[in-house]
């Protein structure tokens, strides 16, 4: 389920917003748990998750997540 | 307004597995005590007995509750969402069955193996229950593990 190649700015974003990992899961449709283990990089999110993340932050996906090519 | 209309599917969907979980390790406990009897006499076949039935009964509690939420609480139209929500937890299920099953069958395999020289005085009743057993077990145990790590994360973050 870990992926240390996916890198994301979920609580960067969270903050800007000044969204809960709570109040973004009820915005997007996932459980708090889902978007905590997103933000550690233990999970890695569905394209779709992904996309409904990048609608919800206004954003492309690219700004959300990247490839972290150090360690690749 | 119920308790469900307040709390999101997806949060709905996350306890649903834990409970089935809950229910999987009582499950472990029941048939541990099933291969206990099928080896132990005297006194402590009437505690086994009743430790066993009542393990059994709470399992088939836990999941008749979980089969009301499905029918009762989630929407007819959110219920095929429902079964098939993407989030950590599911993937933690997904991880939890792939270790059981990998621990099952090295256990069979060694059974199969080594078990007519190891083991011949027990039942072929113990083995059965004591395999049923080993898989449940390994699976709810590796799942409470996978989960109670991400609440500590989930808690500093939230």
């Amino acid at each position: 389920m870990h992926n240390a190649e996916l890198r994301n700015r979920i609580r960067v974003f969270r903050a800007e917003h000044k969204l809960s990992q709570t109040d973004l899961a009820r915005e997007i449709g996932v459980s708090r748990k889902t978007i905590s283990t997103i933000e550690v990089g233990r999970f890695v999110p569905s394209t779709v998750i992904a996309l409904r993340l990048a609608r919800r932050f206004g954003v492309p996906v690219e700004e959300i997540f990247s490839l972290n090519t150090e360690g690749g | 307004m119920s308790r469900s209309r307040e709390m999101p599917l997806a949060e709905v969907s996350d306890r649903r597995w834990e409970l089935m979980a809950v229910a999987v390790f009582l499950m472990a406990l029941k048939s541990m005590a099933s291969a206990a009897l099928a080896v132990v006499d005297g006194p402590w076949v009437r505690y086994l007995d009743w430790f066993e039935a009542g393990t059994a009964l709470a399992a088939v509690g836990i999941v008749l509750w979980l089969m009301f939420i499905k029918l009762t609480r989630v929407p007819r139209a959110d219920r095929r969402r429902f079964l098939n929500m993407e989030s950590y937890v599911g993937d933690t299920v997904k991880a939890a069955m792939f270790r059981s099953w990998g621990t099952t069958f090295i256990l069979l395999t060694l059974l199969g193996t080594f078990g007519d020289r190891w083991l011949t005085t027990a039942p072929t009743e113990f083995f059965i229950h004591l395999s049923v057993a080993l898989m449940l077990c390994v699976f709810s145990v590796s799942f409470f593990i996978l989960n109670r790590s991400v609440d500590d994360v989930g808690a500093a973050g939230a």
